[in-house]
């Protein structure tokens, strides 16, 4: 077993180190060159162009990953680029930009915080994309630990990992839509403006700069992963509210990113369309989202076997638990009274303290379902139906009252001095 | 005068060193990366890169006929030409089944052998320097290492 141990380890560490040098035999030294050469050429031009602080941030990004991108063929270009060498050009370069910004005028602070909002972009790009390829694969373990569980003899441990699972997918999809959020609030703050008094030149920058961050592909992955996620039949009820205020926060956000959005494209061009396909998907899920809402929150009922008329809206949600409780106080003032309590306490215990009143109900309101007036009848009644069928305490007051008055009597007793007996007379 | 043989043996000398020719070794003629050379309509090919790093240009036509078995139609073909380590220049091209190894002689490039490396002609071909080795990469083919007297590693030696 140790054995085949260290040989798995060994093929895996050979693998991770061979399908890179694979990969990169595909790639000649004369293409790599070229490759340099057109980027630095590409770069030199976009200097010369260059007539905003962003455009200048973009381009000193765009020096620091070519050197990146060409830190391991440093020896091959030096050789290519006699006499400058690949240090000279690049040195060239930077120089070639400082002179630029010099030129416009851009102050050294104001270039450095941009710099840093730009950074910020960079590694909630990076972050973004790790958490889409950790999400993909997640959503597929979800898929198909769910058909396992679904599957006879499916033991506790087996739930447990796909409970796992969905959790660490949940705080996935949430983290990575908030990254995508915190990203697009970095790119606007760079240029210090709302976007009615950016001049054309700045508006084509950002457009630009949304674009290169995929940031328009990556707000409709999130999408389309939430109503995935929303899809899968192994989830609680517990996480279908999590989710469906997932979809509120996202809605609420890119209604104010949107917003912003709009005043950026020119109407029918592709930006303006993104806007549109996004407002579009977003509508969808929050359909999908409604759905499962009623889905989740009638199901919530049925998995504890409470008779309560499926629904799909809130007065109907009301109206339909209101005389389920309702039926349930009845049955308490006749023979039925036990299965009542063992009902309302399965109830109360399982549902209403757990999931209805801390998620449901205040999702209920909050979304407008139903009122808040709404929620304190529900409540009411509730309080109705536990008073209906608890037992009588009646006599558990009389019997306390016995044992301390039986009590009482006895340390009276113990504390009255006998009485002493007189002395024989002599 | 008397002949003296003796005094012979200076002249003799001068000549043997003459003859023998003075040899600089070690020297070392790789180029660092291939060079691209594009065909003119007159057969003349020369690097396709301006300013030119080598210029080295060369008649293309017999190449081409010899691999093709046409030297009329050349312009705007493209050749992949490297120099290993011995000064032997290394030049194929695509849709051509055989590397071209030739020597320098005088005013010409002198084939020195053929390496056959691709049955259907090459599709994309490429070379890289790794010596002792010129690296012949081809789509995903398989690598081929190759030196002047053919394929080493990868292929049919």
């Amino acid at each position: 077993m140790k054995q085949l141990v260290i040989v798995l380890a060994f093929l895996m560490v050979g693998a991770v180190v061979v399908s890179p040098v694979v990969s990169a035999q595909e790639q000649s030294d004369y293409e790599v060159i070229q490759g340099f050469k057109l980027k630095l050429n590409d770069i030199q031009k976009a200097i010369e162009k260059a007539s905003t602080v962003q455009e200048c941030v973009d381009i000193a990004t765009r020096i620091d990953d070519l050197e990146k991108e060409y830190a391991a063929n440093v020896t091959l270009l030096d050789k290519a680029l006699y006499p400058d060498g690949y240090k000279g050009r690049i040195t060239t370069v930077r120089t070639q930009l400082k002179l630029s910004q010099d030129k416009l005028g851009i102050i050294e602070t104001q270039f450095a915080r941009i710099t840093d909002l730009e950074a910020q972009v960079k590694t909630l790009t990076d972050k973004v994309d790790k958490l889409t390829g950790e999400n993909a694969d997640l959503l597929q373990q979800v898929q198909k630990m769910g058909e396992a569980v679904k599957g006879a003899g499916a033991g506790k441990n087996m739930i447990d990992s796909l409970n796992r699972v969905i959790n660490r997918l949940r705080n996935n999809i949430k983290d990575r839509d908030a990254m995508i959020f915190a990203l697009v609030d970095s790119l606007f703050l760079q240029y210090d403006k709302s976007v009615t008094s950016m001049k054309d030149v700045e508006k084509q920058s950002l457009a630009g700069r949304l674009e290169r961050r995929n940031v328009f592909s990556n707000i409709r992955k999130s999408i389309e992963d939430n109503i995935a996620f929303l899809q899968t039949t192994s989830l609680t009820s517990k996480d279908l509210v999590q989710m469906i205020n997932e979809q509120k926060r996202f809605a609420s956000q890119w209604k104010a990113f949107g917003a912003k959005l709009q005043g950026l494209y020119q109407p029918g061009n592709k930006g303006a369309n993104q806007v549109k396909d996004v407002d579009a998907l977003i509508d969808d899920w929050g359909k999908r989202a409604d759905a499962t809402f009623w889905r989740g929150l009638n199901l919530a009922f049925q998995e504890r076997g409470m008779a309560v008329k499926p629904f799909n809206s809130g007065t109907d949600f009301k109206t339909n638990l209101i005389d389920f409780i309702n039926g349930e106080i009845k049955n308490a003032g006749t023979d039925k009274k036990e299965e009542s309590f063992k009902l309302y306490t399965s109830f109360h215990d399982s549902l209403w303290v757990t999931e209805l009143k801390p998620a449901w109900i205040p999702l209920l309101v909050d979304s407008g379902r139903i009122s808040d007036a709404d929620r304190q009848e529900i409540e009411s009644q509730v309080d109705h139906w536990g008073s209906a069928v608890s037992p009588s305490r009646l006599w558990i007051y009389l019997l306390i009252l016995v044992v301390v008055l039986v009590t009482a009597y006895v340390m009276f007793r113990r504390k009255t001095p006998p009485a002493v007996a007189e002395a024989p007379k002599p | 005068m008397r002949f003296s043989p003796g005094l012979l043996i200076v002249p003799i000398l001068l000549v043997l060193v003459g003859c023998g020719g003075l040899a600089l070794r070690p020297a070392e003629f790789a180029w660092p990366f291939e060079s691209v050379y594009n065909v003119d309509s007159k057969g003349i090919a020369s690097e396709e890169e301006q300013p030119a790093r080598y210029f080295i240009t060369f008649n293309a036509k017999p190449l081409l006929f010899e691999e093709t078995g046409d030297s009329v139609h050349v312009a705007d073909k493209k050749f992949r030409v490297i120099r290993d380590g011995l000064g032997y220049y290394f030049i194929t091209g695509k849709d051509f089944k055989n590397v071209y190894v030739f020597g320098s002689s005088e005013g010409a490039l002198s084939l020195y052998t053929k390496i056959p490396v691709s049955d259907k002609g090459l599709e994309s071909p490429r070379f890289n320097q790794r010596p002792p080795f010129v690296e012949l990469l081809n789509g995903k083919d398989k690598v081929k290492m190759l030196d002047k007297d053919g394929v080493k590693e990868g292929g049919k030696k």
